[in-house]
């Protein structure tokens, strides 16, 4: 691919030309029906697709004609979330989605084309979490209407200034893409078959990328919706820019699993041809990857990324090749936990020789010692809403207001994709979503403040949003997860 | 197996007998006599023979769910209480699944069209969108306390649930050995096979489709590869 992508921000203020194509693109495919593969609504509809929810949403009409190949499990609802797909996948469905905006461009203008990403965290620009300026105009320069702001959208103006923990490039710090292969644990998402909602997510899929997605909100904060935004394609450029930083640094353990590089197993990928004609284009994760039909190239992998590429991390320490590293549960909750819009206490209990031998262990930076990492996870997250937000805090006082204790914020789960996780008969058994917090630090400080770390565990859950007494969230298990591997230089 | 073998042979023999043959007018006296002369016990032990060997691989998935989610001296426990959960829940299964087998055997006498009608059932249930029901049920993943009298609980009732379901996926493939007579084991392998095979197969929303053995073989990378370059010279 010989296109190099760039940072919205350094196109030029405005109406650059490539937002202005852009724009013009969009409006000529959205004005084909959602029958022809390369419409607006068909590249949408390949992200997530359900016809009631789309007339209900007057994205299509009840007459328009539904082409079969986007509801017989081929074209159709094919995005991998929650999986070890979600970034190769992601990619091969931007170098589509770019091929074929490039040669609308260059057929209404003449001009090349290549997407921008957003570049939203980075430090070095004071307005990168501002929304560029054309996604939110009333009209186009020629006063006409502005399709890039076509589809709703809660935001109007700039991502807000919220915790590190909700967004920002924290996952950058995980050196493994894969360690617990049920995805509890690693960068990339646990190994699944092709499933477009499954509950293995990776650190980068839940931060920043499902953040963006839920703040933005709107169509943006729903799977089934999404790829309608233009917003949405220079999200997930910058999502796998960040991608193709961190694999580019030191440090750094990509999966090389043939089960991932020629997957899935059980179906093939297939994205459409800029003619929009058969067969398509069949991929597998091999193909996204350095010296593959749909790697692409980025200007820059310094800025916003959190990594430098060449050199290496020294946030965390190395814990060895993930195939030996271990995982092991030490303790859990009693029961489910059910949140109506209020914050709720859990007790987990643990095994307190294995906890305290763990947390004894807990940052050992010598190299060749056994080092561990404490993990609280969240598993089986289920809900109606189509995203939802809970803060987790560990040991808070009783009584405690969790906004003036934010060390002991364990993190926030931005759950979007919880309504698609959680959908009964889609093929996935509606186990909701996962994730694993990692408690390392905050161990770390209770132990050194004198708190008994290594008893049982006080976890509070907080629901910002997506939950109420209408619309409950459900928590299957919380549990505590030790990871175990021998702490290597990096 | 070789007792499996045995019994089956057996049950061949009785359904080809004359007594059989006097006895099929009237079905239901032939069942009560065939249940009389063969051992519940024998029964139950061919059946769970023939599950151990079928089941296996598609334990896998829940399994390392149990395994992952107890403390680690817990494992051997959890597992074993799964196990007996799942086998429970087949061996109840097992007395409709028996009884229709050996009535169908002594309704027909046996022989290759009660087989083919059997592979035929089974595969318009592998189409349906009920076994996709089933099988999505099936992959819902219990909840399992990591620790105390809970996990081992836990592991159990997931044990039955996910036998359940596997029952409501599996049952017609289950008949297709049980009505092979002496072809017994090569009818075990097709149907694990094709229990297998449907598990490999693409998930989605649950719609009448083409059988899993079928569709395996048409969306397969190499049958797509071939069809492709058909098409396009």
């Amino acid at each position: 691919m010989a296109s190099v992508r760039r940072d919205v921000a350094t196109l030029g203020k405005g109406w650059n030309d490539t937002l202005l194509h852009y724009a013009m693109a969009v409006r000529h495919l959205d004005n084909k029906p959602i029958s022809e593969r390369t419409s607006w609504k068909f590249l949408a509809a390949m992200h997530g697709f359900h016809r009631p929810w789309w007339v209900q949403a007057n994205v299509i009409s009840e007459a328009d004609q539904i082409p079969p190949e986007l509801e017989d499990g081929t074209y159709g609802d094919q995005c991998q979330h929650g999986s070890w797909y979600f970034l190769p996948w992601h990619r091969g469905y931007l170098a589509a989605f770019e091929a074929i905006v490039a040669a609308t461009v260059k057929e209404l203008t003449g001009a090349e084309w290549t997407l921008p990403y957003w570049n939203y965290l980075d430090p070095g620009n004071p307005a990168a979490r501002d929304i560029p300026e054309p996604f939110v105009a009333e009209k186009m320069p020629d006063g006409s209407e502005n399709p890039l702001r076509r589809y709703p959208r809660r935001l109007t103006d700039r991502l807000p200034n919220v915790s590190p923990q909700r967004f920002g490039l924290g996952a950058m710090a995980e050196n493994d893409f894969l360690v617990s292969a049920d995805g509890s644990i690693g960068f990339g998402g646990g190994e699944k078959p092709f499933d477009p909602g499954a509950d293995a997510s990776g650190d980068l899929e839940f931060n920043p990328h499902n953040s963006v997605h839920s703040m933005l909100g709107g169509f943006m904060g729903n799977p089934y919706f999404a790829g309608l935004d233009p917003l949405f394609w220079l999200h997930h450029c910058n999502i796998d820019r960040l991608w193709e930083a961190w694999m580019r640094t030191k440090g750094k353990t990509m999966t090389r699993d043939p089960r991932w590089l020629d997957g899935p197993t059980d179906r093939r990928f297939i994205l459409p041809s800029v003619d929009g004609k058969d067969p398509g284009i069949y991929f597998s994760a091999r193909d996204t990857l350095g010296g593959g039909k749909l790697h692409p190239t980025y200007d820059d992998l310094n800025k916003g990324t959190g990594v430098t590429p060449g050199a290496a991390m020294v946030a965390t320490v190395g814990m060895g090749p993930p195939e030996r590293q271990r995982v092991d549960s030490l303790g859990s909750n009693g029961e489910a936990v059910v949140l109506t819009g209020q914050a709720a206490v859990t007790t987990v209990r643990v095994d307190l020789a294995a906890t305290k031998a763990a947390v004894t262990s807990m940052g050992v930076t010598a190299p060749g010692k056994e080092t561990t990492r404490l993990y609280l996870k969240l598993e089986g997250i289920r809900g109606e809403a189509p995203t939802a937000l809970l803060d987790v805090y560990v040991n808070l006082p009783v009584g405690a207001d969790p906004a003036s204790h934010e060390g002991l914020r364990a993190g926030s789960v931005d759950l979007f994709g919880l309504q698609r996780a959680s959908r009964r008969g889609a093929g996935h058994g509606a186990n909701g979503l996962s994730r694993a917090l990692d408690i390392t630090e905050i161990a770390d400080r209770l132990r050194a403040a004198g708190d008994p770390v290594g008893a049982d565990l006080r976890v509070t859950l907080v629901p910002v949003e997506g939950s109420s007494s209408d619309v409950p969230l459900t928590v299957d298990k919380v549990s505590l997860l030790k990871r175990t591997g021998v702490a290597t230089p990096p | 197996m070789a007792a499996v073998r045995a019994n089956d042979a057996a049950l061949a023999g009785f359904c080809g007998s004359e007594v059989a043959s006097a006895l099929a007018a009237s079905p239901i006296e032939a069942l009560g006599y065939a249940f009389a002369a063969y051992s519940p016990s024998a029964l139950l032990l061919d059946w769970l023979v023939m599950l151990a060997a079928m089941m296996p691989v598609l334990l896998a998935h829940p399994i390392l769910h149990v395994w992952r989610s107890v403390v680690p001296r817990r494992r051997p426990g959890a597992v074993t209480l799964f196990a007996l959960g799942y086998l429970w829940i087949w061996s109840l299964a097992a007395i409709p699944l028996a009884t229709a087998a050996l009535w169908l055997q002594l309704a027909t006498g046996g022989g290759v069209a009660v087989v083919a009608a059997a592979v035929t059932v089974a595969l318009v249930w592998s189409a349906s969108p009920w076994q996709a029901r089933a099988i999505d049920r099936g992959h819902r993943l219990g909840r399992i306390t990591s620790l105390g009298w809970r996990a081992d609980r836990d592991a159990a009732v997931f044990g039955v649930e996910h036998g359940a379901w596997c029952v409501c996926a599996c049952w017609p493939w289950m008949l297709v050995p049980m009505t092979a007579g002496n072809w017994h084991v090569p009818a075990m392998a097709v149907a694990a096979s094709a229990i297998l095979t449907k598990r490999l197969t693409r998930r989605g929303s649950p719609r009448w489709r083409l059988p899993a053995p079928l569709d395996r073989l048409l969306s397969s990378p190499r049958f797509v590869r071939i069809s492709e370059a058909a098409r396009h010279g």
